[in-house]
């Protein structure tokens, strides 16, 4: 379902901004979904840099998008502290699992809005309730080569009621080879801010099972420059053949 | 013959009576003086406490208070209030949906308990969100209704919670709550239409208010309420009163009081109410004693005065009679005169009203409540007479003893005596 709206979205985009001629919309969701493919299985460094408190993870993260429901399961590899605590994200459901007590907690309402794992990203950007390709309507602000690649700025503007906190986004993403990669998206508050509240900035392309993605995922906000978090792919195996029971809460135990 | 006697002896020893009289006389003007500011503060902690949100009788599904979920909600409210108001048609009635979500802007998320409410009649009733209340932007009522699609509601939320947010009036922010069904998160984006401060940090902090149809489209609850809150101008005993007609010939949903409803602001108000009459217990006290301690003063050192009228040949009862009416005449000289000086000051109260900020630096908060920067004095007839009545009677009992202890002394053991 959510498939289909997404492509009755892009439909409407290219009625409305016909005079661009390009798929602006198409191009934000194949970015966004550059290191998903139909199946991914990763393994990251996420480095929290925080005022307070730096912190190191690994995690492995299976992701499976080949039917409707988006599924996503989070497994904590490292430090020996947190070894073996998972978040399942199952659609709009997000679980997450403690392997000392083992014990289940569905996450309520009240706390999407808290940091996942103490870092910068929260668990709303986990859901990806605030779809980008979904609730926000797209224009070409720029277009530049470089080094061979053509390069494009989207202005991403809310849908007139979409339940969305961000007022203005704007997308930084090239093509190279018809593939389409993200390369920077700035968050702003509100439509006439002239600084973004926080920024999300990919690097260092690299080429991970036959593939070459972005390795490099940086969330920085804009009132605390010296604070980051940063993930780190180490390996990534696409489209694998992954067991349904991998995103259940069997697979917990 | 008697009062002559007992006046004349009242005036002959001017300083004493003057002394007695000048503590009952204090004692008894500021107990009337506080037991009004006392009476006047909490009418002004129930008004305000009524008009945040509460209301003098609260309708509400019979579970809800157990357990305050979306599956006990009050399902077509606007027929029951019909019938309510069929058979009291002086009540007003109000709507609203209360809901636990999360409010965000931005990078910022926090969990509040969210109001949807009707805002043309909401803002007459309550004071969270009302012309005064609000410091910046509009009032619900104010803020034009989303007709079409393209157009989003508004919201008011607190002053403190906008800080928070960092979000200012015309601003977009998102309510995402569970809805009914129990099923994925719900959202829905709303534009900041005002921003409220009613001074208490749990309403200006975790608080917002929407309009009712756009709550109730986001729970998945079309046509129901958490609460029906009925306002009305009775005196506190009539309103027992009505809310047990009511709630006999509504016994399908839980009626209460708001004594019931909010019991910590009862329970604030009992409390100062309970100080107040511990207060004024010790009042009697000092009077009762200042009394018994003239009397018997004035017996002891008029021994011989009143053992001479025995020898003369007095009855004991008329020397007995004398000291109790020494004892009446200045006690209602006194009363009086106390009287007097404490409805002055209470009229000066009532009219120009107490500013408690102005006395105690801040203003303040009892019960859940934030007290107003001024209180008027309010006194009830029935307990300012009973209050005098019992001082008369105070003043009676306390001098029956040395009154016939007086008129029974034996003339010959007093010259022994002397």
């Amino acid at each position: 379902m959510k498939q289909l709206i997404f492509f009755l979205m892009c439909f409407a985009s290219f009625g409305s901004k016909a005079q661009t001629d390009l798929p602006l919309g198409l191009w934000i969701d194949n970015a966004e979904r550059i290191l998903r493919a139909q199946t991914s299985a990763s393994v990251l460094k996420m480095n929290i840099n925080k005022a307070e408190y730096q912190r190191d993870f690994t995690l492995l993260v299976l992701t499976d998008d080949r039917n409707d429901t988006q599924k996503v399961m989070v497994r904590m590899l490292g430090p020996a502290l947190w070894r073996g605590n998972m978040t399942l994200k199952i659609d709009d459901r997000i679980s997450f699992f403690e392997p000392r007590n083992k014990r289940t907690t569905i996450m309520s309402s009240s706390m999407l809005a808290s940091s996942w794992m103490g870092s910068h990203f929260s668990n709303d950007d986990l859901m990806r309730e605030t779809d980008l390709a979904r609730h926000y309507s797209y224009e070409a602000k720029e277009a530049w080569q470089k080094d061979a690649r053509n390069y494009h700025l989207i202005e991403l503007t809310p849908q007139p009621s979409a339940p969305v906190v961000w007022a203005k986004v704007l997308y930084r993403l090239y093509i190279d080879n018809d593939r389409v990669f993200p390369e920077q998206v700035t968050y702003y508050r509100r439509k006439e801010d002239k600084h973004p509240e926080r920024t999300l900035t990919y690097s260092e392309v690299k080429n991970m099972d036959g593939m070459l993605v972005p390795t490099v995922m940086e969330m920085r906000v804009s009132d605390k420059p010296q604070e980051f978090t940063r993930m780190h792919y180490q390996k990534i195996k696409f489209n694998t053949d992954l067991a349904a029971s991998k995103f259940s809460e069997q697979a917990f135990l | 013959m008697i009062h002559k006697l007992a006046l004349r002896n009242l005036l002959r020893n001017k300083r004493r009576s003057c002394l007695t009289s000048v503590i009952i006389v204090f004692a008894f003007s500021m107990m009337v003086l506080f037991m009004g500011l006392s009476d006047g503060g909490h009418k002004a902690m129930i008004d305000i406490g009524v008009r945040m949100g509460l209301g003098h009788i609260i309708v509400q599904h019979k579970s809800f208070s157990d357990d305050p979920s979306l599956q006990h909600l009050i399902v077509q409210p606007n027929q029951l209030i019909q019938q309510i108001r069929q058979n009291k048609p002086e009540l007003t009635a109000v709507s609203r949906l209360r809901v636990d979500a999360l409010i965000q802007a931005g990078r910022h998320g926090v969990a509040l308990t969210i109001s949807g409410v009707e805002p043309a009649k909401e803002v007459k009733m309550s004071a969270i969100a009302d012309q005064r209340a609000i410091t910046k932007g509009k009032t619900l009522a104010e803020f034009p209704q989303s007709k079409t699609f393209h157009h989003l509601d508004g919201i008011v939320i607190g002053e403190t919670l906008a800080n928070n947010l960092e979000v200012r009036v015309g601003d977009t922010v998102t309510i995402t709550a569970k809805p009914a069904s129990g099923a994925d998160l719900s959202r829905a984006a709303f534009v900041v239409a005002g921003i409220f401060k009613t001074g208490l940090h749990e309403l200006d902090t975790f608080w917002a208010e929407v309009p009712l149809h756009t709550l109730q489209a986001l729970l998945g609850v079309p046509d129901q309420v958490s609460q029906i809150s009925l306002y009305s101008l009775e005196t506190p005993e009539s309103l027992a009163h009505t809310t047990t007609q009511l709630q006999t010939s509504f016994n399908h949903v839980n009626i209460s009081p708001w004594q019931t409803a909010a019991p910590e602001l009862y329970s604030a108000v009992t409390l100062d109410a309970a100080g107040m009459y511990l207060l004024m217990l010790i009042v009697y006290v000092v009077v009762a004693v200042g009394i018994l301690n003239t009397v018997l003063m004035s017996t002891f050192k008029r021994k011989k005065e009143f053992t001479m009228m025995i020898a003369l040949g007095s009855r004991p009862s008329t020397v007995s009679k004398i000291v109790l009416l020494e004892a009446v005449y200045l006690s209602a000289f006194s009363l009086t005169l106390g009287l007097a000086l404490g409805l002055w000051g209470h009229h000066h109260f009532a009219t120009q009203g107490l500013d408690f900020k102005e006395v105690f630096g801040t203003a303040m908060e009892a019960g859940g409540v934030l007290l107003p920067d001024k209180f008027y004095s309010i006194l009830d007839a029935s307990k300012l007479s009973l209050s005098v009545l019992f001082v008369f009677l105070l003043t009676l009992v306390v001098t029956l003893i040395p009154a016939i202890r007086a008129g029974h002394r034996s003339p010959l053991a007093a010259t022994q005596d002397a």
